[in-house]
């Protein structure tokens, strides 16, 4: 027995030396994978592992913990803490059951109008992270159109755990609405229906069978949106108050006390649970999933038309819709305004404003997010590509260290980038290239992500197909794999392109006189309460992400069209 | 090309003690073999088929000479040329996949010119090249459509252009035909063997199915578990299999163990078949300490008023060539299948006598279990 496993590892280990001199004859997925692991590494790991050594050390590279006790004694990082946890947890929670009624009543029911609760839905995702926070305080502050001018409230108070908690969830629950969505539609509906064809009425199928086979989806939902809401600077920025958050805390600390370590040290503290919630997200709860993907289609649900359930589904829907409606309709409304709440008359003011303040920082925003948004695709894709079909060693590495930047807190990234690249050999501080880098990697993860997933759609022998015939592994990547992965290719692009735009925590340590975003210049907006020029931002914003859509939509089917020519 | 032209360029392919092996699922360091010191030749112009249930290592052996998985150990040969450690796409050897694996983002031209355009070939050649693969295939009006814009089998016919177009020295399928319905399958089969034969390209044919196996190999190689357990003719196979296993999954066959085994020696075995004396072929694994079952293949079962053997009959069906009758014969159930058509007549619950062609009967080696 012993010597056979003997045999056996000597035999692997011999394999793996095969496997590796096989590598060694394809120079090109050899350098492929060399360069991807270099870029990786400098941007994505590098970083935090410097955030780490400069929270631990002091001016000389000591091992010097004074920092962290002076967090631990002399600021409120502990309220903080716990405030954020509690936000998340109570956003996580309602998010999701939110995300859960939209996706059921989408997926399960005969409502009216699907198509645009659908698209209402997913516009918070679409559109930057303070228009919301904007038009809470809009409608519902100090000088409120509802607050005051209906309600005749004096002085109402938003700034606080409620207004930020619906803030929050109204930005957030898309993501549960489509994660929950997508698992609705393919979990297997024939067990839905034997549970009716055996007799259980409606709400014993909802109860007995559709939630429990949910709950892994829930539970997923739940994480991603915990740690959105821990990471989440901009809506805190804006509505927190005395609430105090980490995600702010961190800020303070380096904008108002120009105290690099404590904001290091608050920054990484969010790190910590984002990153557990990521990891049982990633490693244990979707492993739990009991959605199969068979390849076959199976059978419809029947879906449910009783008007006792589609009516106040429809209804819930609809306030929500409304609501959300009213959020983005109050911020474009207001950037026509002369004076919010003073004078109600119709003037063009604010983009006056804005195209003398902010001309830059609009065609800086949109130049670098043009820049960034194409090399993160395509790097994602890349990394796809080899993740999915190609073996070698250091894979599960190279995962990780993708999802890196992404999973890790905004404000965290952003302060680790000062960190890793403000001095030599690399210094970048103050340049496009650190935006656009950020932006890249930021990002990166969604063009991994629905790269991978489009890939294993793709039946592998196609590819094979393409070397077999000669190809090597770039010509098959860039001639067969990526043309098939087209739509992936294009939300890649897409989603990349409007996290770039949107983008606030990881980028706002990062901008310079040289070099502004819009995203920066709306959250100073608010900030000096011109919520004139702020909404005109956000429409601006708006406008450019739209049009960017149908361009790239212009560009990816122009590039990758099938073309039919006549061969005579 | 002219019918029956022989490939003067024709490669053949070797294959010396290959070794793949695989961890083994939930052990620590334990390894299942797919390929357990496999050895095998094709000759240049030959079509082998590697059969065998699923699971039995013919599809990893097959990737392994396209490259596609490296050898735990071993070595392959196509030609003169030693390819064990060279990437697939320097094999020049062409692929059919079960699952045709055209591009869709490309046309009918454009699949099948891919591989020349590799070759950096100019553009009137690949034409004129493309255009006479389409043609000895006879899609050449599907040229400017898209793969999910044709049929099944013609599909199949641009995948297997795309793969013979750029003359390689070996071709390699891959299950082509298991996507295809039972009348289209057999049709294409036919297809594949006359092309093959007229290119005469040294092919390997990996496929489950012993009737493709049989309509099409010049040899059939049968494998099970990692290992080669015949290699032959369909004819030998079929007639002379080296075990029941084998047996059982190259045709229909019944295992009946016999009374007794008196002696076996030189191919031939002396017994006692339901209480009688007779002497029929053997198995060389046969020793007459094992325990060892006598294959009597359905066809092989004649009813005449002379046999010697009392049956009745349990049941009949109709299958339009031949009738198949379940026989009860000294407690064995015994399956028959009658293509005389003159017994139509009998009924279930008749008592008939048959007789066995005695030449056609073997004595195999025994499975404890059958897994089919």
């Amino acid at each position: 027995m012993d010597s056979t496993v003997y045999a056996g590892k000597r035999r692997r280990k011999s394999e793996k030396r095969r496997e590796f001199l096989m590598l060694m004859k394809q120079p090109g997925l050899l350098f492929a994978i060399l360069v991807v692991f270099a870029i990786l590494i400098l941007f994505c790991v590098y970083p935090i592992v410097r955030l780490f050594i400069s929270c631990l050390t002091d001016k000389t590279g000591q091992l010097n913990l004074d920092n962290i006790n002076y967090v631990f004694t002399k600021t409120d990082f502990f309220k903080a803490f716990w405030n954020s946890i509690k936000l998340g947890l109570f956003v996580g929670l309602m998010a999701t059951v939110v995300g859960f009624i939209y996706a059921f009543a989408v997926t399960r029911t005969k409502l009216p109008g699907k198509k645009f609760f659908n698209i209402m839905a997913i516009l918070p995702i679409l559109s930057p992270p303070f228009v919301i926070s904007l038009a809470v305080m809009l409608l519902f502050g100090r000088s409120g159109l509802i607050t005051k001018n209906l309600l005749h409230i004096r002085g109402n108070n938003i700034y606080g755990f409620t207004w930020l908690a619906i803030v929050q969830i109204l930005s957030l629950f898309p993501l549960a609405y489509l994660n929950l969505k997508g698992m609705l539609e393919t979990l297997d509906s024939s067990v839905e229906n034997a549970g009716r064809t055996l007799g259980a009425s409606r709400l014993k199928v909802f109860l007995t069978v559709t939630l429990p086979l949910s709950l892994p989806g829930f539970l997923s939902s739940f994480l991603i949106i915990f740690a959105k809401s821990l990471c989440d600077f901009g809506n805190p920025q804006v509505l927190a108050g005395d609430y105090s958050v980490l995600s702010v805390s961190a800020y303070l600390q380096i904008v108002g006390l120009f105290d690099l370590k404590t904001g290091s040290f608050i920054a990484l503290s969010i790190l910590l649970p984002c990153m557990l919630a990521y990891l049982i997200q990633n490693y244990w709860v979707s492993k739990r999933s009991f959605v199969t993907v068979t390849g076959k289609a199976t059978g419809t649900v029947e879906l449910i038309s009783e008007k006792k359930i589609v009516i106040p589904l429809f209804v819930v829907l609809l306030l929500m819709t409304l609501f959300t409606l009213l959020m983005y309709g109050t911020v474009v409304y207001v950037s026509f305004v002369k004076t919010w709440g003073v004078d109600w008359s119709m003037t063009l003011d604010s983009y006056q404003f804005i195209l003398k303040r902010g001309a830059r920082a609009m065609q800086d925003t949109l130049l670098l997010s043009s820049v960034a948004t194409p090399l993160s695709a395509l790097l994602g894709m890349l990394i796809a590509f080899l993740l999915v079909r190609k073996n070698f060693f250091g894979k599960r590495l190279m995962s990780v260290a993708s999802i890196l930047p992404f999973a890790v807190p905004g404000i965290a990234l952003g302060i680790g980038y000062v960190a890793a690249f403000n001095t030599r050999p690399i210094q970048l501080t103050g340049t496009a290239v650190i935006i656009i880098v950020a932006m890249v990697f930021r990002t990166l993860s969604i063009g991994v992500e629905t790269g991978s997933n489009s890939l294993r759609q793709v039946d592998p022998s196609i590819e094979e197909a393409s070397i077999i015939l000669g190809a090597g592994n770039a010509k098959t990547f860039f001639s067969v794999s990526l043309p098939i992965m087209k739509s992936a290719l294009f939300s890649g692009l897409l989603n990349s392109f409007i996290r770039s735009m949107t983008s606030v925590s990881a980028v706002i340590f990062l901008v310079s006189v040289n070099w502004n975003l819009l995203t920066v210049n709306i959250l100073s907006e608010i900030e000096s309460n011109r919520l004139g020029a702020a909404s005109a931002y956000c429409v601006a914003l708006m406008v450019m992400v739209i049009l960017a859509v149908g361009v790239l939509e212009f560009i990816v089917n122009g590039l990758f069209a099938r073309r039919r020519r006549s061969y005579e | 090309m002219s019918e029956g032209k022989k490939n003067l360029g024709a490669v053949g392919v070797e294959i010396r003690d290959l070794v793949k092996t695989f961890p083994a699922y939930g052990q620590k360091n334990g390894e299942v073999f797919a390929a357990n010191h496999v050895s095998l030749s094709v000759e240049p112009g030959e079509m082998v088929t590697l059969l065998g249930p699923s699971g039995c290592g013919k599809t990893t052996l097959l990737r392994m000479v396209a490259g596609f998985l490296m050898p735990s150990s071993g070595e392959i040969r196509i030609g003169d040329r030693e390819v064990t450690r060279i990437p697939p796409n320097k094999r020049n050897v062409g692929m059919m996949f079960q699952s045709y694996a055209l591009f869709p983002h490309m046309t009918v031209y454009d699949n099948v010119a891919y591989g020349l355009k590799l070759k950096h070939m100019g553009k009137p050649e690949i034409r004129d090249r493309v255009r006479a693969i389409l043609q000895l295939m006879q899609i050449e009006e599907y040229a400017s459509r898209f793969p999910n814009e044709i049929s099944g089998g013609q599909q199949q016919r641009v995948a297997l252009a795309r793969a013979v177009v750029t003359e390689p020295s070996v071709l390699l399928f891959d299950e082509p035909l298991s996507n295809l319905d039972a009348k289209l399958r057999e049709y294409m089969r036919e297809e594949l063997r006359k092309i093959q034969k007229r290119v005469g390209i040294t092919s390997l044919y990996v496929t489950h199915d012993q009737s493709d196996a049989m309509a099409i190999s010049d040899k059939v190689i049968f494998m099970r578990s990692g290992t080669i357990e015949q290699t032959g003719t369909a004819m030998e196979i079929y007639a002379r299999p080296r075990n029941q296993f084998v047996a059982g999954f190259i045709g229909k066959a019944n295992f009946v163990r016999p009374d007794a085994v008196h002696s076996v020696s030189g191919g031939q075995a002396e017994i006692t078949l339901l209480g009688r004396r007779m002497t029929i072929g053997a198995s060389e694994e046969c020793g007459s300490e094992k325990s060892c079952v006598v294959m009597i293949r359905p066809e092989d079962v004649k009813i005449s008023a002379e046999g010697a053997f009392r049956a009745r009959i349990l049941s009949k069906a109709y299958f339009g060539q031949y009738i198949r009758h379940s026989l009860e014969i000294g407690g064995c159930e015994i399956e028959q299948m009658d293509f005389t058509q003159s017994n139509a007549a009998l009924q279930e619950g008749d008592e008939i006598t048959v007789s066995f062609v005695t030449d056609s009967l073997r004595l195999l080696p025994g499975e404890d279990k059958m897994e089919i």
